[in-house]
């Protein structure tokens, strides 16, 4: 398989301060860190100053979630230039957002909001990840998000428009196992024509992460563990995607440093598993 | 306007609780009703800054309780909704608007002025210590030309109340003391040493020089 993307670092976890003094005391079986860029983008002080000790230790990839490249708003040149800071500074595997906006008119949402399914989205993203990617001079990775609503409006599958948005913007896949989940009960559709619809060279990065469960509907709040229908679709993916780099979010309810090892620890068993039957199968 | 920036307004109004016709935008589906599913980012909107408030003004919130806190921070992020990338600045303003809210009981937008001071030295930027030895190092000629500055994120507080007691306890797990007015407002001086933020009362001799050094400050 042609692929576009960067060779696979391996498993990792998302940094958070909760670990800081553990992944300060002993080197953990990890290959890489995944940092929120935004927590990252101040002065100075113990973040600053925890990222560059970690940083000697550990690749990092950069994730943001304030880049908002779907929004109707001018791109914020402010912000761009922060991250652009945040990422000569740290010299990162590769750089992440979300396919989303936060909000308009010069509000923010702070939330991941969904786009609708339209050529218009389409045509809006594919400008605008062009100029990110001028900026930053490297290919853009775009998350799919959890969604809880759908708009009248959209004419295509959050797939389809995914692959188009990439293959014309020419940027790469965070592919959320979780998030196709939670979408897929939230919205009814099957979480393997899903997968089936994502362009498996431009996937550079899997995220697994828990959610919550309500009465009719998934939230996707990454603060359990990762469930077992999600296990499942990850190697449904693993035995499509090959070897791609993974990690497991956790945003609340974080347990211990070794608790996550250990979950991360089945994600390799299960990648190591997927990929072996399907070099056994080609 | 486009019709994606149409929606996008009508979604933002949405969460603004401003008119909108935001859930007529959305399809009807199996399982939850349009409104019921928008009402999930209406909640989310509301529920992440007030986690944002608590995590900013732990103190202020834990002496005022949930439902004051709650209720405030609604208020306040209905008068003041984030326009920044970042949540990090989004309470800058919650001090003042708590004194205009409760002008009454000023502890509480000291307390909160206080979360806030600690929170902005915590990633303040990084600044020259100057220590004995350094002193020592100037000559004569330089005494006459050096200006002192405080370190970046250090920040002067005013507190007309025992507030500075009232954090102690609260930090401690004690009892709260009898709340009581100063005979003259205390200074309170707001930095970080090392990675730590730290705070400490100033007394009248300093703050008095403190004055008169921002006086000269200002005439030149």
């Amino acid at each position: 398989m042609k692929t576009l993307t960067a060779p696979s670092p391996g498993f990792g976890l998302g940094l958070r301060p909760a670990h800081y003094a553990a992944l300060l005391e002993t080197r953990a079986p990890l290959e890489w860190l995944e940092i929120i860029s935004e927590n990252f983008m101040v002065d100075g002080g113990k973040p600053m100053a925890m990222l560059d000790r970690l940083r000697a230790d550990y690749p990092m990839a950069l994730h943001g979630v304030a880049l908002s490249i779907g929004s109707t708003d001018a791109l914020d040149r402010d912000y761009l230039k922060k991250l652009k800071a945040l990422a000569d500074r740290v010299d990162p595997l590769w750089i992440s957002d979300h396919f989303c906006w936060t909000g308009v008119g010069g509000h923010n949402s702070h939330d991941l909001l969904p786009l609708p399914y339209t050529e218009e989205a389409v045509r809006l993203l594919v400008s605008r990840i062009g100029q990110v990617q001028h900026e930053l001079g490297r290919r853009l990775v775009l998350e799919n998000v959890s969604s809880y609503l759908g708009y009248a409006v959209s004419d295509m599958t959050e797939w389809d428009f995914i692959r188009t948005v990439a293959e014309e913007a020419d940027c790469l896949l965070l592919l959320d196992v979780n998030n196709v989940y939670v979408s897929s009960v939230n919205h009814g559709f099957d979480p393997l024509d899903y997968l089936a619809g994502i362009p498996a060279a431009r996937v550079q990065q899997i995220h697994l992460a828990g959610h919550s469960t309500h009465d009719d509907h998934l939230v996707d709040t990454h603060d359990q563990p990762v469930c077992e229908a999600v296990w499942a679709l990850y190697e449904h993916a693993c035995r499509m995607f090959g070897d791609v780099a993974t990690m497991i979010e956790r945003d609340d309810n974080i347990p211990d440093l070794p608790e996550l090892l250990t979950e991360l620890a089945r994600a390799r068993r299960i990648a190591a598993r997927a990929v072996t039957a399907e070099q056994v199968a080609a | 306007m486009s019709a994606l920036a149409e929606l996008q307004r009508q979604f933002m109004h949405y969460l603004h609780d401003a008119p909108n016709a935001f859930i007529d935008t959305l399809a009807a589906s199996d399982g939850l009703a349009p409104a019921a599913r928008a009402h999930i980012y209406h909640h989310a909107y509301r529920v992440r800054l007030l986690d944002t408030l608590k995590d900013s003004f732990d103190k202020t919130w834990a002496w005022l309780g949930d439902e004051a806190f709650e209720a405030a921070g609604r208020r306040y992020i209905a008068a003041h909704p984030p326009t920044q990338f970042s949540l990090r600045p989004f309470g800058d303003r919650f001090p003042a608007w708590l004194q205009s809210a409760w002008p009454d009981d000023p502890e509480i937008a000291e307390l909160a002025a206080l979360d806030w001071a600690l929170r902005d030295a915590f990633d303040s930027a990084e600044g020259t210590q100057l220590d004995a030895a350094a002193l020592a190092g100037y000559s004569a000629e330089d005494w006459g030309r050096v200006v002192f500055a405080l370190q970046p994120g250090a920040q002067w507080l005013q507190c007309s109340r025992n507030t500075l007691d009232l954090w102690h306890a609260m930090d401690r797990g004690d009892p709260p003391p009898d709340l009581v007015t100063l005979a003259q407002p205390l200074t309170v001086l707001v930095w970080r040493k090392g990675e730590q933020p730290h705070f400490r009362s100033v007394d009248a001799p300093e703050a008095a020089m403190r004055r008169r050094r921002a006086c000269r400050t200002r005439r030149r």
